[in-house]
């Protein structure tokens, strides 16, 4: 009988009790805790802390008494995940230095490359209609303030 | 006489306010966009609604909240069109539709399975603003007399419920809404101005960014998560009014589990954290069960769209009571609702009915005109949005991402946030992947601040004792409840656990 530690509740368990305990020692170290009449800045998220590391605890214990019997891994989606995750950082650093239509279009080219099928000049036709068109919404139709060309 | 006399001065307060040329366009344009993100796959009312917080800054609080809800519902009306024409559910709430609307589809019963799925929303709507209407008043009437202890009590109520009643484990929910309570907590603490958690970057003084937050947890994760599924287009059926027309045995059929459906949706949908999903799946085990022949569900039944259908959108109605009258949000929806009035500076709370008469009755007669604006949009217009279901998600997705980043720049004209945008979408994907929720997150997140605020007034005037949750009937009512649900909800998860891993073993135990 094979028996495996379920490793994403473990994991789960273990990321609370940091995350909790990190909040625990940070406000212990910088903010006023005060009484239960009189609550300083520390005291809530010193409470949200403990509680968290309790409770991560118990998740990974429990993660030991459950047998699974065969090993499947997380299905992380790799390639939309860094994809995604580049277009959305490309966006942060080129917005306010490129302007919203050549942003627009690197945005979505990088964006569009998540998917398998990723074809280079669908994907530029794509943004280029997707900058013409946020373009319209948000710069004539709601008239925000956010720069557009890099000029 | 007097309670009626009352109600009819208000509804016409609400009569004045929502028939305005502005606020009609508002609602319109709410429940139109409703629709469109319902009918397509992988966008929800919840993705849709923090796309548009940003622009509501910009508006009135009565239109901003008249656009909002029309969103809310108009994705609830459009979000079985997916599941009864491809079999695969655009949303959460819609994905009881797939078992036996699906299937009439299939049989080429598609217009009625929508035509009936119409009319029941329709009917659960009216249902749920009509107790809206009549509740509310009594309920912040009585909710005047609640100090800081009752309101800390019913919202830990709130936030136990909705993060023990999802479907993994009740724990890992808890944990998750003590997260979004903890993220609540960055920025300046009202009481002693110290700023909190900001590890010297000053953008975070004003705390994180809730449209941030809100699309990181929702739109990023669920592009991540779908980007490369393939869909099946939706196979050629005509959508004409001569269609879609029920038959007298359809109509026979359909009207007691409507009015079943819609007194079990009103019930659970003014319940906090039971809203959505779970009631559907009530209603159609409850018809099922009721019927004479229940081997014709999952088949096509239509009873089986009727039910959950009222049921559904009968809570989306009584699911605004408790956030309008106390405050206290149900789901992530009503969360952010909650959010768009705190952003117009209008505190959440009973006065919202004595001291914003208008931004209430306005958006109570809103829904209405909302709902029947939703009937002539799905009834006769149901082609339209039929042919936006064959457009492939490879285009659709970018898009996405492109209008959020928009969106969250747009809030502050801040790069900053979109920094934000980016972290919270890459840890609520992994979050995700550890098989967390991300609702818990948001809600916590939105009353992280009434929490903390609420607990410490309550603790200032008893000087300390915890006394002041026991004393008082509702406080400690609610106090004892949010108890019970966490001992039943963790003690029935392991129980379940202990059986599946039992029946497990049985399982391989036989195979071998």
């Amino acid at each position: 009988m094979f028996s495996f530690l379920d490793i994403r509740d473990f994991v789960a368990g273990i990321f609370l009790i940091i995350f909790g305990l990190f909040v625990v020692l940070y406000t212990s170290g910088h903010y006023h805790i005060g009484t239960l009449e009189l609550m300083g800045p520390g005291f809530f998220p010193m409470v949200l802390g403990c509680v968290l590391s309790v409770l991560g605890m118990l998740v990974a214990t429990l993660s030991f008494r459950r047998t699974v019997y065969a090993f499947v891994p997380p299905p992380i989606a790799i390639r939309p995940f860094s994809s995604i995750l580049s277009s959305i950082a490309v966006f942060a650093l080129l917005i306010e230095r490129a302007g919203l239509i050549v942003t627009t279009i690197i945005v979505i080219v990088i964006a569009a490359s998540a998917k398998s099928s990723f074809r280079l000049w669908k994907a530029l036709l794509l943004g280029i209609t997707l900058s013409l068109l946020s373009w319209i919404i948000f710069i004539l139709m709601l008239k925000m303030t956010i720069p557009v060309l890099p000029w | 006489m007097e309670f009626l006399s009352a109600f009819f001065a208000n509804f016409s307060i609400g009569i004045h306010e929502a028939i305005s040329l502005v606020n009609l366009w508002y609602c319109f344009l709410g429940v139109f966009i409703g629709c469109l993100v319902g009918v397509l796959p992988g966008l929800g009312s919840l993705i849709a609604i923090s796309l548009l917080l940003p622009i509501t800054y910009h508006l009135p609080a009565s239109s901003a909240l008249i656009m909002l809800a029309g969103v809310y519902f108009g994705a609830d009306y459009g979000g079985g069109t997916c599941s009864i024409l491809l079999g695969v559910p655009g949303h959460a709430a819609a994905a009881i539709d797939v078992l036996d609307g699906y299937p009439m589809a299939r049989q080429g019963r598609g217009g009625v399975a929508l035509f009936i799925k119409c009319i029941a929303s329709f009917w659960g709507s009216a249902v749920g603003i009509v107790l809206l209407m009549m509740f509310s008043p009594l309920i912040a009437k009585f909710a005047f007399n609640f100090g800081p202890s009752e309101y800390f009590a019913l919202m830990l109520l709130g936030l136990v419920a909705a993060s023990t009643v999802g479907q993994g484990s009740p724990i890992k929910g808890i944990a998750m809404m003590i997260f979004g309570l903890s993220l609540g907590v960055v920025g300046t603490d009202v009481n002693s101005g110290v700023v909190r958690f900001y590890f010297g970057l000053n953008e975070l003084s004003d705390g994180i960014s809730l449209v941030a937050l809100a699309m990181g947890l929702f739109a990023v994760t669920e592009v991540v998560r779908s980007a490369n599924d393939n869909r099946v287009f939706p196979e050629k059926q005509s959508f004409a009014l001569r269609d879609q027309m029920p038959s007298r045995e359809d109509w026979r059929r359909s009207v007691f589990p409507m009015l079943r459906g819609s007194g079990l949706g009103s019930f659970f949908g003014a319940l906090p954290g039971t809203s959505g999903g779970m009631a559907t799946f009530l209603s159609y085990a409850m018809e099922k069960r009721l019927s004479k022949h229940p081997e014709r569900f999952g088949k096509g039944a239509i009873e089986g769209i009727a039910g959950p259908e009222a049921c559904n959108n009968a809570g989306v109605g009584t699911a605004f009571i408790p956030t309008l009258t106390l405050g206290i949000p149900g789901d992530a929806i009503m969360a952010l609702l909650l959010a768009a009035l705190i952003i117009q500076g209008i505190q959440p709370g009973p006065q919202v009915l004595t001291e914003h008469p208008e931004v209430f009755w306005g958006l109570i007669v809103s829904f209405w005109i909302g709902n029947i604006l939703l009937v002539v949009l799905n009834i006769p217009l149901i082609g339209i949005w039929v042919r936006l279901l064959s457009i492939p998600y490879s285009l659709l997705f970018p898009a996405i991402i492109i209008f959020t980043c928009i969106g969250v720049y747009s809030m502050n004209n801040s790069a900053f946030d979109i920094w934000v945008l980016f972290a919270v979408g890459a840890v609520g994907y992994l979050l995700l992947l550890l098989r967390f929720e991300a609702v818990p997150i948001l809600i916590g997140f939105v009353l992280g601040p009434m929490v903390e605020e609420n607990l410490r007034r309550a603790l200032l005037l008893s000087r300390g004792s915890f006394m002041v949750f026991i004393e008082r009937p509702i406080t400690a009512v609610a106090i004892s409840a949010s108890a019970l649900l966490v001992v039943t909800t963790i003690g029935g998860y392991l129980k379940r656990r202990r059986g599946m891993s039992k029946m497990g073993r049985r399982k391989i135990v036989g195979i071998g």
